[in-house]
């Protein structure tokens, strides 16, 4: 059965390459939410087997997103990975205090984002359908 | 025989006697004749003038006896006339207890009378006696008396004749003298009787004015001063008697034309009968005090313009000068900080709210040991009580060899400080900034040759990896220029523990180990396991910066080498490759932002240029160094740290015996 991912990050750009890789490179299905509110209303909708988390976000940041979702009937074990352009390691050691599995920086590369994934939750190596490292030439 | 007594003051009679320059000399016209004249007019046999000092009596003048002839003190007749200071008449020495057994009547030369009457001296001492003596016994009657008396007068006057030539032969020596110095002093002398004639001038006088003394000499000063010096210098000679001397400033024209300003002192006699006029020319003064004054006035605006405070201070460290900065800098004027104690009005507290003791100030110690000091970042109070924080510098004052006080000079850094930190802030921002689009971009490229969304012809695929080079190359550099600006802002802090350097250069390695992989390059590691004082994470940042440089430039199939030594208290990382080396005109330059030794060097334009300057910021952070060492071949960056302070780590077990014997 193909593994459901929320991916929650204000910036466009971010979410279409990140969703793309964990698509194309995953074989993953990927929500995307462009806030914290957004991920709210869409987790009352469907629970997701894992989520990705934006740090930095206008409004509602990803720690309190973060308490929210736990709040959520059904999400308060649903495993969640913290995506941040900060990689100050004092930031970083701050941001796995958090109930969270991991914290993964940008700027990730969204053709092995899918494995790292899959590394921090336990899961077995992705094989989506455009999973390959070199293409052919 | 009784003795002549001694009289009180015979020392100084006796020296007076001596002043006379009579004692011992030969005999003398003008002192016989009185003698003869005494002995005639009395019928005397013997008539004698003697002088008596404190142990004889000496004939200056004698009838009936040899001039010169002395007697002891014990047995002059003439010493009782000089102890009883009147005269001693005795008709008969054989009657008279004081003589009868005296060897001057017993034996030679058998005095049976003897009439003596004191004689002074011009400055009033007794110095001896006129007498008359006889072989036989007789009476002197009053006539007789008055006449040796009156004869006394005669000896006391000729006495005094020899004080007034003497006076007269010691005026004419001071005078001589007098006339030395005045002509030999560098000022002109000048006098005035008080009609204002000249009556003497010194050769300083006829130098200054260019007459000759006997042009001055019988003439007023009128035509050597212009009208209104004329008239100040009269006033000052037409005042009568001076108590003390007065000075003034007047023009002299000289007589080739020149005007010269001269200070004149004039003082005059106790009866205002003379006045002695002292001048000197005072153009050169006047010209030196035009220059002082000129740099005054120029130091005065340049100090007045400075920006930053300048503050003078005393030994014991008490304003005594600053200029307008100053008071700005303080919050208060510049007068009111003079007389003040600099330290305790406003240098009282650290940054961080504790007590700052004077002892502790560094311009404490500039004016104690003469030695000055910079400082970076200290807390100045201003009036209001408000903090400024300020860079200084402590000069001190020398006045031979001594120090006498100390220059501040003070700059606000405050506004500095706050531009820095924008700037900071500024740079950090842009880089978050750049951050996420750079990432979307780079996952993009990343998506589209990975060939998720379909087959790339084999020319796409070469500009892709361009595309992402270059995309990686960006997002380096923005996080190197992240990395600095928060350097610079100070807002990277290090949180060393005790760490191993093993650890730290594997990890260092094995961020590398991929490019070095990919252009063929060995890495070999050679460290020792010692325990360092760092923060790991940013030690790791430093070397993998030094690494990535040494694979870069490495040719292929090249070998980068890793090698540790340690020494007394720090240990040397030294990275070592096999590239082209760092010319020696680039040693400083390489870590210079943007400083690379050879820009137009492809290996170069794939660095961000910013890689060893953030490696030596970093390092030295720790306390430690990086330098470029020397090379047969190739480049060998040397980083020094400071070892563990943990004593286990510090010392080997050999080197704390070695301590311990």
């Amino acid at each position: 059965m193909t593994r459901h991912l929320l991916l929650v990050d204000d910036d466009e750009a971010i979410r279409s390459v990140a969703g793309l890789g964990l698509e194309r490179v995953g074989g993953y299905s990927v929500d995307r939410a462009a806030s914290g509110v957004d991920a709210l209303r869409m987790l009352r909708e469907r629970i997701p087997d894992a989520i990705l988390l934006d740090v930095m976000m206008p409004g509602v940041d990803g720690p309190t997103t973060l308490g929210r979702i736990r709040q959520v009937e059904g999400c308060g074990h649903v495993p969640v990975i913290f995506l941040t352009a900060k990689l100050q390691p004092a930031e970083v050691a701050w941001l796995e205090t958090f109930d969270v599995v991991g914290v993964l920086g940008k700027p990730f590369d969204p053709m092995t984002l899918a494995e790292e994934v899959a590394n921090m939750l336990g899961w077995e190596p992705p094989r989506g359908p455009g999973a390959q490292r070199e293409p052919s030439r | 025989m009784r003795a002549p007594a001694i009289p009180a003051d015979d020392r100084a009679r006796s020296a007076a006697v001596g002043r006379l320059a009579l004692l011992d000399t030969p005999s003398e016209e003008r002192f016989d004749r009185i003698t003869r004249t005494v002995a005639r007019l009395l019928d005397a046999p013997i008539a004698v003038l003697n002088l008596v000092d404190d142990h004889r009596q000496w004939a200056k003048s004698a009838v009936g006896m040899s001039q010169g002839t002395e007697f002891e003190h014990r047995v002059s007749f003439c010493a009782h006339v000089v102890a009883d200071a009147g005269p001693v008449l005795v008709s008969d020495t054989a009657r008279d207890e004081r003589f009868r057994d005296n060897p001057m009547a017993l034996q030679e030369p058998g005095l049976r009378c003897y009439f003596g009457v004191p004689v002074k001296g011009p400055d009033g001492h007794i110095v001896g006696s006129l007498c008359i003596a006889g072989h036989e016994p007789r009476e002197l009657s009053d006539d007789e008396f008055a006449v040796l008396s009156d004869l006394v007068g005669w000896v006391e006057a000729e006495l005094e004749h020899d004080r007034l030539i003497a006076l007269t032969e010691e005026e004419r020596q001071l005078r001589e003298r007098l006339q030395a110095i005045t002509s030999s002093v560098g000022d002109a002398v000048v006098v005035f009787d008080a009609a204002g004639t000249i009556t003497d001038v010194n050769a300083a006088a006829t130098a200054l004015t260019g007459y000759e003394s006997a042009e001055l000499i019988g003439n007023d000063l009128g035509r050597s001063l212009p009208e209104d010096s004329r008239q100040r210098l009269e006033h000052l000679l037409t005042r009568g008697a001076l108590d003390k001397p007065v000075s003034e400033e007047l023009e002299l024209a000289r007589r080739d034309g020149d005007t010269v300003p001269i200070e004149v002192t004039v003082s005059s006699t106790l009866d205002g009968d003379t006045y002695i006029v002292v001048a000197r020319d005072v153009s050169q003064r006047r010209r030196h005090q035009r220059t002082l004054e000129k740099l005054r006035r120029r130091y005065e605006v340049i100090l007045d313009a400075a920006a930053e405070a300048i503050i003078g201070i005393t030994s014991d460290g008490f304003v005594d000068y600053a200029n307008p900065a100053a008071g700005r800098l303080l919050g208060t004027d510049p007068e009111g900080l003079l007389g003040q104690n600099l330290h305790e009005r406003h240098h009282h507290h650290h940054a961080d709210g504790t007590p700052y003791h004077w002892h502790e100030c560094p311009t404490a110690r500039t004016v104690t040991e003469g030695v000055a000091h910079d400082v970076l970042d200290e807390i100045y109070s201003r009036s209001d009580g408000s903090k400024v924080e300020v860079e200084y510098s402590s000069t001190p004052l020398f006045d031979d060899e001594r120090v006498t006080g100390a220059v501040l000079v003070l700059r606000d850094i405050g506004a500095r400080r706050e531009g820095d930190r924008l700037k900071s802030q500024f740079v950090s921002t842009v880089s978050h900034e750049l951050r996420t689009p750079l990432t979307s971009l780079r996952g993009a490229l990343s998506l589209v040759r990975g060939g998720v969304v379909g087959d790339i012809p084999a020319e796409a695929l070469e500009l892709l990896d361009t595309a992402q080079s270059s995309t990686d190359r960006l997002i380096r550099l923005v996080n190197d220029l992240l990395d600095l600006s928060r350097l610079d802002a100070g807002v990277i802090e290090l949180h060393p523990t005790a760490t191993s350097l093993a650890t730290v250069v594997a990890t260092a390695v094995a961020g590398v180990r991929t490019a070095a992989g990919e252009i063929g390059v060995e890495i070999d590691v050679e460290v020792a396991d010692v325990s360092v004082h760092a923060d790991a994470d940013r030690l790791v940042q430093a070397l993998t910066n030094l690494l990535g440089n040494a694979v870069r430039f490495s040719p292929p199939g090249g070998t980068v080498t890793v090698s540790s030594e340690q020494d007394a208290g720090c240990v040397t990382i030294e990275v070592r490759d096999m590239g082209p080396g760092v010319p020696d005109d680039a040693r400083a330059r390489i870590f210079e932002r943007f400083g690379q030794a050879d820009s137009s060097d492809a290996r170069s334009r794939t660095g961000t240029g910013l890689g060893l300057p953030i490696a030596r910021e970093l390092v030295e952070r720790h306390g430690g160094r990086l330098w470029v060492g020397d090379a047969p071949v190739g480049s060998v960056f040397n980083l020094e740290l400071p070892l563990s302070a943990a004593p286990e780590d510090a010392w080997s077990s050999d080197e704390v015996e070695e301590v311990g014997r």
